[in-house]
């Protein structure tokens, strides 16, 4: 491939250092983009150049990523940032992991002339980044301390409308493993806990504004791609997907939220879908809304419970709390005491609140939500270190201690992240081997194995296309079902998503507009091929499909490398607790009828698992005893010089 | 006596034949108008190079799609040292619209359009000025409208006998 630095790619990575006030440009090609891409890509690679340090999540030497790819900036679902470092959400130990975000930032930033930030030290001082084209500056932001994140961005860009602002709200002030980063109202990067990086680096926010534009080396070619896209209808708005887009859960409250608080949709710069509903709620804020921000309503449909759900969702993203860490909160206090695992008097103790009527208490839901996100957000609350790690504190201590350690750890059954779709077999061995939850994996694998189609395409002729199974049998039913689960072959599809993943984060494409069942068949718009045609198109890079999917297959093998290096992950840590194995569990799914909300019973066999991680690491070109990537499958990706590092005692 | 200051107008300046008119309502500020603009216009990425352009404000999901008024009486024409060969206005349609080929970029159309920010603006490249002229070579018409994903843009008639 030729090198490619004059198009796509703003060319420059921005290095700022809080501790010493020093700030550095770098040229992007210095990290090969035309190998990493951009996005997770080129992180890796910056990561592994620095030696994968053992850094503590809030060390002010931990590197804070916010990276963005070749097609950021131009029309398209295109408009994504990646955050990576080293995150505190991670269990039982901190991870090099990452996490994305859309709104406006990531193109700003583009247009501004960055691939990458590199932000490292920490300020003595509150300060916030003001990036205007060439011009930065670190400036004090003591008066916006303590401030929500709206109310922080809005701030800044009285100054000027144009300034696009990544910000932290007091969540990530006070250190809490549950705070984001994000811009606008929605596009968070909620996983992670990068909140606190942020805060733990006394920065507030990053505002960039640029006057640059993204140069495209084919643009008559590119014009003709997204004309054919604009032919069949794939690109408008709410096509992509449905459950951003109005309430998720819970039939009648969904009527009483669309008519008395849903005011407009919304969604990242450039992009055709803009799946998020817009809300404005009298007296608590207003903002965009996506799936997990429904976290109060997930357990509490209630009509009466509407105007609690919207307020929940705003009051967590002014105070910058993951959402999807409070639904799985709220889900476990529901869960324990309608099983008695846990009393009422209990949970008012544990969580230093009063619960509302509807899980027992007495308390109004505003005071229970308040009390609730307003303590998380104080760093003092004992859920604001994760509610895994809090859960794992307090289980020992209660009377059904052995009970509620079963039903914490198959919410949260790997890495410290809540469960989302852990039946799907595919979806189990991906999140396995990675640091996380599957993030915005978790819709292909739902996508590969809907029992519908969207577009009506049958099943087998996907299988054929992806040359991946497909269908509803790679489920991990219980024994005895009606249907049993399919181990065989599963490793393909998880191989496909992980390389796929690799390649979104990277470029970055939003996965919505990549899943496989949907949006890009029939094979002419097949994703993969519309990918390698738009990064074509784009950046002069000559790649087909072939060349793309190495390059995904090399992202990937990259990641798991800082991985080894940084935590010196085996086969052995590839794993599930062990709470999770051959045992029957509940795993919410999305039906894809009209009921939507089915609950499916679920069985990971431990010993077909362990067969799968061998089948994979067979097929990945790794070494079944260790997990590692082999020598030869290293260099077959022109990695020979990660190789000769992490083979150093093998040689 | 009362002077019909339309029909002065009309003698002098043939009025554009069409418009984009914009529904606050349906926008959601996405930006796909002047994406789509400076890509299919201009061949790159990004709001600078657009001849239209979003005001978001994205905490209220309030958003204005603007563009070149293609103004009754314009002042950016009668400000052209080249009239009629840099700035025209179209003998059959009535769209005001910069030829780049005669543009010599003295910026004068810039500062005579009483919109704050100009809806022309300079490219610094070429060094000629730039302006919205409806896509009029485009037989699909404006790409801002044909792109937009909620349909906020229409290409409506400004002629009488349209009107209902």
């Amino acid at each position: 491939m030729k090198p490619a630095n004059s198009y796509g790619w703003a060319g420059t990575v921005l290095k700022i250092d809080l501790t010493r006030q020093e700030i550095q440009t770098v040229p992007t090609k210095m990290f090969e983009p035309e190998k990493y891409i951009g996005g997770q890509g080129l992180c890796n690679k910056v990561f592994w150049d620095m030696g994968c340090p053992k850094i503590a999540p809030l060390d002010p030497e931990n590197p804070l990523m916010i990276s963005v790819g070749p097609l950021t900036g131009i029309p398209g679902p295109f408009n994504r940032a990646e955050i990576c470092g080293i995150g505190l959400q991670n269990y039982p130990e901190p991870q090099f992991t990452y996490s994305g975000f859309g709104g406006k930032f990531p193109s700003s930033m583009k247009y501004a002339g960055y691939d990458l930030m590199v932000i490292t030290g920490k300020a003595e001082t509150p300060v916030y980044i003001e990036i205007s084209d060439n011009e930065v500056q670190i400036k004090d932001a003591t008066g916006l301390w303590g401030l929500d994140l709206i109310e922080s961005q809005k701030i800044l860009m009285e100054k000027d409308p144009a300034f696009s602002v990544l910000a932290i709200g007091p969540a990530g002030e006070n250190l809490s493993s549950l705070a984001v980063v994000a811009t606008e109202t929605s596009s968070t990067a909620g996983q992670g806990g990068f909140g606190a990086v942020m805060g733990s680096k006394n920065l507030k926010a990053v505002a960039v504004k640029g006057t640059g534009s993204v140069k495209i080396a084919h643009p008559e070619t590119f014009r003709k791609i997204i004309a054919e896209v604009q032919a069949k209808g794939n690109w408008s708005k709410g096509a992509a997907q449905p459950w951003g887009r109005q309430f998720l859960w819970g039939g009648d409250q969904v009527e009483v939220i669309e008519e008395h608080y849903r005011k407009n949709y919304a969604g990242p710069y450039g992009c055709p879908y803009q799946c998020y509903g817009f809300y404005d709620v009298p007296g608590e804020g207003k903002g965009a809304v996506f799936c997990a921000h429904w976290w109060y309503g997930y357990t509490n449909p209630n009509k009466e419970s509407a105007r609690a759900n919207v307020k929940a969702s705003m009051l967590s993203q002014k105070l910058g709390i993951n959402g999807y860490e409070m639904l799985t909160l709220i889900r476990l206090m529901n869960d324990t005491i309608k099983d008695q695992i846990l009393t009422k008097a209990e949970w008012e103790e544990i969580a230093g609140v009063r619960l509302p009527e509807w899980l027992g208490g007495t308390a109004s839901e505003d005071v229970f939500l308040e009390t609730l996100l307003q303590s998380i957000a104080s760093g003092k609350s004992v859920f604001s270190q994760g509610i895994k790690r809090a859960m794992d504190q307090i289980a020992p201590e209660v009377q059904n201690s052995e009970a509620l350690q079963k039903i914490v750890d198959i919410e949260y059954p790997a890495w410290g992240y809540p469960q989302h779709y852990y039946g799907w077999i595919g979806l189990l061995l991906h999140v396995a081997l990675d640091v996380r939850d599957a993030g915005n994996s978790t819709d292909e694998y739902l996508s590969l194995n809907r029992p519908d189609n969207v577009l009506g395409v049958p099943p087998e002729e996907l299988g054929k296309h992806f040359d991946v199974p497909y269908g509803m049998a790679n489920f991990a039913h219980a024994p005895g079902g009606e249907e049993q689960a399919v181990w065989e072959g599963v490793e393909r599809q998880t191989q496909f998503t992980l390389i796929m993943q690799s390649l979104r984060n990277s470029c970055p494409i939003c996965n919505f507009a990549s899943l496989p069942d949907s949006y890009f068949f029939p094979p002419e718009l097949d994703y993969q091929v519309f990918l390698s045609r738009v990064l074509s198109a784009v950046t002069g890079c000559d790649l087909d499909v072939n060349a793309l999917v190495k390059i995904g297959e090399r992202i990937w093998n990259m990641r798991r490398a800082v991985i080894i290096e940084f935590e010196g992950r085996t086969r052995e840590a590839d794993r599930y607790l062990d709470n999770f194995y051959d045992v029957v569990w509940e795993d919410p799914h999305d039906s894809g009828t009209e009921e939507r909300l089915v609950v499916l019973k679920a069985y990971v066999d431990k010993k077909k698992f362990e067969a799968l991680k061998n089948r994979y690491y067979q097929l990945a070109g790794w070494d079944e005893k260790t997990g590692w990537p082999t020598r030869k499958k290293l260099e077959e990706l022109d990695l020979k010089d990660v190789a000769d590092k992490l083979l150093r005692d093998n040689k | 006596m009362a002077v019909n200051a339309e029909a002065v107008v009309k003698i002098k300046f043939k009025k554009a034949d069409r418009t984009i008119r914009f529904d606050a309502d349906l926008c959601t500020g996405c930006g796909s108008c002047e994406l789509m603009c400076a890509l299919f216009c201009e061949g790159v990425g990004g709001p600078a190079m657009a001849r239209c352009r979003v005001e978001r404000d994205p905490f209220n999901a309030k958003y204005v799609f603007q563009v070149c008024r293609q103004c009754l009486a314009p002042s950016c024409y009668a400000a052209c040292p080249l009239q009629g060969k840099a700035q025209i206005i179209d003998s059959d349609t009535g769209i005001r619209y910069i030829n780049e080929e005669e543009c010599i970029g003295c910026k004068k159309c810039i500062k005579a359009c009483p919109f704050d920010p100009p809806e022309i603006k300079f490219n610094s490249e070429k060094k000629i000025s730039f302006t919205c002229d409806l896509c009029r070579e485009r037989p699909e018409g404006p790409v801002c409208v044909e792109y937009c994903p909620t349909n906020a843009l229409k290409v409506v008639s400004t002629r009488m006998e349209d009107r209902k």
